[in-house]
């Protein structure tokens, strides 16, 4: 055993540092299973002191290293690149602390996001941001990847819920970002947003502060069908028009209604809708009532076919099945699920269906979408067989395209599954080498020796590189050829 | 699938191999598997996941593992609680790959080591053969009334952590087995014109011989006619567990035959019943198919007929807690609960996370009994905080593992089978 | 237009803001509507970069609820243009929004609503070295690259000159009355702070002005349907009040003005800390300020601050004295310092 393991088995004992090269297959990827890479070893403290002594000691090493959660990314942000040793969080999940009166909680990062709102369901209280995998993924990847989920319409994303964190810098020291009451001295920049999205390049945050909400009195949960997706993303204009802020406004197309209902995952939506959207209303019961009304005011307005309403729980939770199954119906479809991210004006949704659409027929690529309607975040989802080489490549071209037409449309290339290693190519559709600059200055500053993730969240300075080192999609395409 | 006729033969072909690895291809590494896994919780390790199981178990297809000895220590520390099926949104057959890899690892590098030896002797040799079961649990008892298992825990040749789980070996009385055959409802009940047969299993019969006759007599009481096979056997559960599938296949075969005639096979317990559902997978052939869709959990095939037969009075608060087996292996979640409202007096707590494993899965407690007792411990936590004074749950392995603890732990409450809470009064 | 020293430039567009840092040597303050000026710590010799008269609205996107706004944008001005499409930028502050996203006067967990933070979606902005750059997107979510623009928030326009702000505005509520609760002592007013807080629709503002006397006043805005706000002030008993929010405190004649930060449940300790005629203006969410007498007094609540860890600065008061804080984290002063070294090299940016 190298003296570097040796050390690292020293500091945390001989079960909290795997370094077999066959178990440690377990962690080639995350979510993203198109780049997978083997780490060197992966360590698994349980304190932030622990964190600290191992951080110092790979520093010391100059050793390459990831932070990781639930590794449900869909990105890549977790994938140890170039033997990197995978500091492993998913022991940290104490909650340190609930602060009923002052409505925050201090958690460690392997803290499932879930589990915080479990913690304090009792108190009245929650945690906001609930991104799809709520149930497995933890607060340090949330903080990490800024992520964000249906409810972020209304409630924003991660970095809108984060108050501060401890944080243990590449090489071994700490920093205090932020802090419960409020974000931090008067006359100093907002560190905490700085860090939240950097998707672990910056440091390890060991110690989390967030905020916690207040339980909404009433929740009234709205199911409308249409004729067409042009009458759905409508109605989404009218709600919001009337300057209504529903906590969830999510739309399914017609292709996705088909596939869900076609598996165990029937929600009873109706299958000759061309789309489905979900309002969701929370706030107080007297005024609840008034916004429902205007909802199905705007419902009737643009033609619903149908329109349910649930204001309990399990009525609520079978509006919410189908939406909640959708990309598991979806992967059912076929052997490989390309789940899309991008961000158009909420203006232009309708432009963004046409055009992707029209790019999944050039490709004759099977394309459905889930989106959540409100913040103009789509999700086109392509089915493919990924042992099929030439039916990967024109998945991968339509996804490009269809990521370039949300740029086009003055949107984002990612609305909340980050850039890790899936979209490095595509970061030049939205920034400059001047703005990467910037941006890889800023990184430098946390983090000089480019040890902690590298090869993450920016792509390197020369443009090429980059496809050369991870062909995108073309390490699937070999694994099954030779394999399958 | 390979359909083999020859139901001793242990190597699957390789179009099932190729099978199984097209279900691994099944997992698209979304990881909601991750919060159900009990070892994940108590670990934290990807590979002690289903989803990083599954993950190095499709690399070993693969042929990228290059000593599968290094992830064979995660594929054993698995409680085969099926927890993971049940939140897997693609509906990836985690049991199904688990039990054919460990099967094949069994085969190409059969484990060596005196415990290894030990368990499949045990395993084969005793479990398996219901009269030298019999005679073992006599001799137990004899052992014990001698006093020998205080001395065997003094002298440390019983392990502490086994001395404790060991419950004491019930009385002759109690492991009478039921007489094998056809019994009728007594007198005074309306027969209901239907016969079921009674799936004995092999555990149950020593372990709580009082469940069986509770059985029995519910049946008897609803108006049900009960045939007790004599020929039957041991389901073969524990012997696919432990990568021994030509063994359990001979089982399985012989209880298809023993129960050709039944229409409906009735069992109470939970491992039992979901092993003998898989039958077709276990066989491959359409008898074992065929069997599979005859069997019921006891609570089951009760709810679905009807009680007509109202239980005794039982003023006692209770918590139900699920079966892996039962409730991810078999989709039965309702129907115990249902049958349990009926009970007089019965008062059914809520506690936290009742589909969790309890870490009994068999012989999971004797062969990992760190891990084991963690998961039981979290299991006694959470009993503990719903302020019950009796525990139910419809396994005997599950009934062992949460006695045990509770005795351990210095807890008041008893386990029962539901089943004996439905005896009418006498 | 007047001017500190004699050395001003007034940008005409966005481009000479480039031209001027690349063409002019030496130290720079940013200057935008010029209002808070005396609460930024002496400039000296540095050239004043005034940034008023990039005033336009360069995009407004009503049905987007986004818009694109020059630096110079004064909050009155877009607040007029918003009001026809029903919608507002709902936060504090008041002068130029490049000034009043720079000195971010409330923070992070400004209460009841978003906070500066999250309405700031990205931004074209200059280095100090004159090069052009962009950050974040016009999108309401965006997670592409990292959120530089997040470090305007707070910089007090020293890291990089911000030209250009994407924000992200919200429907203007219905309705929304102030209210005002005077004549408290510091437990009533501390017991009415935490049940508001605790509601799960909070008032959108709310604020305790507490003179050295200990007499207090909770007051604040609530925001939302008819039906909700007249709700809210009816089990609360609240009395209505024209509006009456204050974003900071006036310096007394001869005394000085300290900001810090402090959790509501902390307040007791705070009102402790502090000597006779000192008033505060504490913001639920956490920011404060207090005004002290004498210069004596501050270093006195300054010291006994850092003993509790505290992070409080001096923000108003005698030019030479002003920035003077408590000890800070060494972690975030190190990459504060270091983001400075990095973004302004040689330190143009005062």
């Amino acid at each position: 055993m190298p003296s570097l393991e040796r050390d690292l088995v020293r500091l945390l004992g001989d079960r909290r540092v795997l370094t077999s090269p066959d178990a440690l297959l377990a962690w080639e990827c995350d979510g993203f299973t198109v780049h997978k890479s083997r780490p060197r070893a992966v360590v698994l403290p349980e304190s932030t002191a622990e964190v600290q002594a191992v951080v110092r000691l790979l520093y010391a090493a100059k050793v390459p290293f990831v932070p990781r959660g639930a590794g449900t990314c869909l990105s890549g942000g977790p994938t140890a690149r170039g033997d990197a040793i995978v500091v492993d969080l998913c022991r940290m999940k104490k909650v340190l602390q609930i602060a009923t009166a002052d409505m925050f909680a201090v958690v460690q990062p392997g803290v499932v996001n879930a589990d915080l709102t479990a913690a304090v369901k009792h108190l009245g209280l929650h945690y906001a941001p609930d991104p799809s995998s709520q149930t497995v993924c933890t607060i340090g990847g949330n903080f990490a990847e800024n992520s964000g989920g249906p409810h972020c319409f209304k409630y924003g994303m991660t970095q809108d819920h984060v108050l501060g964190a401890r944080v243990v810098l590449p090489d071994g020291s700490l920093a205090v970002l932020g802090s419960p009451a409020g974000s931090r001295l008067p006359g100093a920049p907002d560190l905490t947003a700085l860090f939240c999205g950097s998707e672990g390049t910056f440091g390890i945050a060991t110690e989390i502060t967030v905020r916690l909400c207040r339980d909404q009195q009433t929740v009234r949960t709205m199911l409308g069908s249409f004729a067409s997706m042009t009458a759905a993303c409508r109605t989404v204009s009218d709600i919001v028009a009337a300057g209504l802020v529903p906590a969830a406004l999510e739309i399914l197309d017609q292709a996705t209604i088909r596939a869900v209902e076609a598996s165990v995952y029937r929600a009873g939506y109706p299958a000759d809708a061309a789309a489905v959207l979900l309002v969701e209303l929370d706030g107080p019961a007297v005024a609840l009532a008034e916004e429902a009304a205007e909802v199905h005011a705007a419902f009737a307005h643009n033609g619903a076919l149908r329109v349910e309403e649930a204001t309990d729980p399990a009525n609520r939770k079978r509006l919410w099945k189908g939406r909640k199954g959708a990309f598991g119906a979806m992967g059912r479809l076929n052997t490989d699920l390309y789940v899309l991210d991008g961000v158009v004006p909420r203006t232009q949704l309708e432009a963004a269906l046409q055009g992707i659409a029209a790019i999944g027929a050039k490709h004759g690529v099977l394309l459905t979408n889930v989106f959540h309607a409100g913040d103009g975040n789509l999700h086109p989802n392509i089915s493919y067989d990924g042992r099929d080489a030439a039916q990967t490549a024109r998945t991968i071209a339509a996804g490009h395209e269809i990521l370039q037409l949300c740029v086009d449309l003055g949107g984002s290339i990612s609305g909340e599954h980050g850039i890790g290693t899936e979209k490095l190519d595509h970061f030049r559709m939205m920034y400059d080498d001047t703005d990467l600059a910037v941006m890889a200055k800023v990184r430098a500053v946390w983090n000089p020796d480019d040890l902690c993730n590298p090869g993450k969240a920016l792509p390197s300075r020369s443009a090429c590189a980059e496809s050369a080192k991870w062909p995108a999609m073309t390490a699937r395409i070999l694994r099954d050829e030779g394999h399958a | 699938m390979a359909v083999s006729s020859d139901c001793r033969s242990s190597a699957p072909g390789a179009s099932a191999d190729a099978d199984v690895y097209a279900r691994t291809l099944d997992c698209v590494h979304c990881g909601l598997c991750l919060p159900a896994c009990p070892t994940h919780q108590v670990l934290g390790v990807e590979a002690d996941s289903p989803r990083g199981r599954i993950y190095l178990m499709r690399a070993l297809a693969e042929g990228r593992v290059q000593d599968p000895a290094a992830i064979r220590p995660f594929l054993d520390r698995c409680l085969d609680c099926r927890a993971c099926e049940t939140a897997c949104p693609s509906g990836v057959k985690y049991g199904e790959i688990l039990e054919s890899t460990k099967a094949k690892l069994e085969q190409e590098r059969p484990q060596r080591g005196l415990r290894a030896f030990l368990v499949r002797f045990l395993l084969w040799h005793v479990v398996a053969r219901q009269r030298r079961l019999r005679a073992m649990f006599a001799l137990a008892r004899g052992a014990e009334v001698l006093g020998l298992r205080w001395l065997a825990t003094k002298l440390r040749l019983l392990p502490a952590h086994m001395a404790r789980l060991l419950p004491p070996v019930p009385s002759a009385a109690e492991r009478r087995p039921l007489r094998p055959g056809l019994h009728h409802p007594p007198a005074g009940v309306t027969p209901r014109g239907k016969r079921v047969a009674l799936f004995t299993g092999c555990i149950m019969e020593p372990m709580f011989g009082r469940v069986h006759r509770a059985t029995l007599q519910v049946l008897l009481a609803n108006g049900f006619e009960v045939e007790v096979p004599a020929a039957q056997r041991c389901c073969g559960a524990l012997l696919v567990h432990a990568g021994m599938p030509g063994p359990a296949r001979q089982l399985a075969a012989a209880n298809v035959r023993a129960f050709a005639d039944a229409d409906v096979v009735v069992n109470n317990s939970a491992g039992c019943g979901c092993a003998m559902k898989e039958y077709g997978h276990l066989l491959g052939t359409a008898d074992g198919a065929a069997f599979a869709t005859k069997c019921r959990d006891i609570s089951e095939f009760l709810a679905a007929e009807g009680l007509s037969a109202t239980p005794a009075e039982c003023r006692t608060k209770a918590a139900y807690d699920d079966p892996c087996h039962l409730c991810h292996g078999q989709g039965v979640r309702a129907q115990p609960r249902q049958l349990l409202a009926q009970v007089p007096g019965l008062e059914l707590a809520a506690h936290d996370k009742p589909e969790d494993c309890c870490g009994s899965a068999g012989i999971y407690n004797l062969l990992q009994p760190e891990l084991a007792g963690e998961i039981g411990r979290r299991k006694i936590e959470s009993l503990a905080k719903a302020g019950i004074d009796l525990v139910l749950t419809g396994n005997p392995g599950c009934m062992l593992q949460i006695d045990s603890h509770l005795r351990a732990a210095g807890h008041k409450a008893r386990v029962r089978h539901p089943i004996e809470l439905l005896v009418p009064p006498s | 237009m007047t001017s500190p020293t004699d050395r001003c430039v007034v940008v005409d567009d966005v481009a000479a803001v480039a031209t001027c840092l690349r063409d002019r040597p030496g130290r720079v303050r940013l200057r935008g509507g010029g209002s808070r000026q005396d609460r930024l710590a002496a400039a000296g010799d540095a050239t004043v970069l005034d940034l008023s008269r990039l005033a336009s609205i360069v995009r407004l996107d009503g049905p987007d609820q986004t818009c694109t706004v020059e630096c110079g944008v004064r909050r009155e001005h877009l607040d007029q243009e918003l009001a026809p499409h029903g919608l507002e930028l709902p936060c504090v502050g008041g002068g130029t929004l490049g000034g009043l996203f720079a000195s971010d006067p409330i923070g992070a967990s400004t209460f009841g609503g978003p906070s500066p933070r999250s309405l700031l979606l990205g931004m074209d902005a200059v280095l100090a070295d004159g090069t052009p750059f962009r950050s974040g997107a016009r999108v309401v979510k965006s997670v592409a690259g990292f959120d530089v623009h997040k470090l305007l928030v707070g910089s007090e326009g020293r890291l990089f000159v911000a030209t250009r702000l994407h924000l992200r505005l919200k429907p203007a509520p219905r309705t929304s009355q102030w209210f005002a609760m005077p004549g408290l002592d510091d437990a009533r007013a501390l017991a009415l702070v935490q049940t508001l807080q605790q509601e799960p629709v909070a008032p959108t503002r709310l604020q305790v002005r507490r003179a050295g006397t200990g007499d207090c006043t909770v007051q604040g805005r609530v925001a939302g349907r008819a039906a909700f706000v007249l709700d809210l002030l009816r089990r609360h008993g609240l009395r209505e009040c024209a509006p009456c929010g204050l974003d900071h405190l006036p310096a007394p004649t001869g005394g000085e003005v300290v900001a810090g930060i402090t959790l509501s449940s902390a307040l007791p300790d705070l009102w402790r800390l502090l000597p006779p005629q000192a008033d505060l203006l504490w913001h639920a969410g956490g920011r404060y300020e207090v005004a002290l007498p004498t210069p004596v007094a501050t270093d006195d609540l300054l010291r006994a601050l850092a003993a509790r860890g505290d992070h409080a600065i001096l923000v108003h008061g005698d030019s030479a004295r002003r920035g003077r804080l408590t000890p800070h984290d060494p972690g975030h002063q190190r990459i504060h310092t270091g983001l400075k070294a990095t973004l302004d090299p040689h330190g143009r940016l005062v």
